[in-house]
């Protein structure tokens, strides 16, 4: 099993341990979504509340925090990368609260459902429109779950990045 | 050694034939059919992958700088 696994599983054991459960948002929860990519973005959506004590947590294990924000933190710990969104916000607390238990190879873990997903996919691309990576997989997203996809919430994340173009033109 | 009177005709390829082999060689995201009828998961799905990805590609880029821009809504 890849290191990957291996510290998908740490970061797992150490959220438990401080008493937070994060959900699964950027690259991997594309794959949760059936949509498979190679990817080594490790990112969890995290309450606010527990920043400081997963800070601590992840500084413990050995990261080193690149960046860290009201919103968002960057730690890598050599080759190994791992991002963190706080959820602060009424509508992040709200997808954060909506996110599925999974189990998967890893262990039990819970994911950010899809239109969630492709918000914050849109909201990585439109704070760096080179991040071209991000509308691929809203794209990819969109071709697989079309049929499923609650467009009234999604209308509400585009609307929100004042992107209801973009949302038209990629449901054809 | 007996040869066809008929020399093999080239297969016409369609935009939709392209597309395929372009999507296998070419790191398209694979889409996986519904899992209910597949039955297979996603992570196993990315795990070997990655295996294979790692093989290929021990260095993996590592993010080297921080999330850029500051417009955050969600």
């Amino acid at each position: 099993m890849p290191n990957l696994a291996a510290q998908i599983r740490e970061a797992l054991s150490m959220f438990a341990d401080r008493g937070t459960h994060p959900a699964l948002i950027g690259g991997l929860a594309v794959v949760a979504h059936e949509v498979v990519r190679a990817t080594k973005d490790v990112d969890f959506l995290l309450e606010a509340e527990a920043a400081d004590r997963v800070h601590e947590a992840l500084l413990g294990l050995g990261y080193q925090c690149l960046y860290r924000s009201e919103d968002a933190a960057n730690y890598i710990r050599g080759t190994e990368g791992l991002d963190l969104l706080y959820a602060h916000r009424p509508l992040a607390r709200r997808l954060l609260a909506q996110a599925l238990d999974r189990d998967t190879p890893m262990g039990r873990m819970r994911v950010i459902g899809v239109e969630g997903l492709m918000g914050f996919k849109l909201q990585g691309w439109v704070n760096d429109p080179t991040r071209t990576r991000d509308l691929d997989d809203i794209r990819a997203l969109m071709q697989r779950h079309r049929s499923t996809l609650n467009l009234a919430e999604l209308r509400e994340y585009f609307a929100l990045f004042n992107q209801q173009e973009l949302l038209n033109e990629l449901l054809g | 050694m007996s040869c066809s009177a008929d020399p093999p005709k080239p297969v016409a390829r369609t935009p939709h034939a392209a597309n395929a082999v372009l999507a296998g060689a070419a790191g398209v995201p694979f889409v996986l059919p519904p899992a209910a009828q597949s039955g297979i998961d996603p992570f196993t799905e990315w795990l070997s992958l990655m295996e294979v990805v790692e093989m290929l590609c021990p260095a993996w880029p590592v993010r080297d700088k921080p999330f850029q821009g500051n417009d955050w809504r969600l």
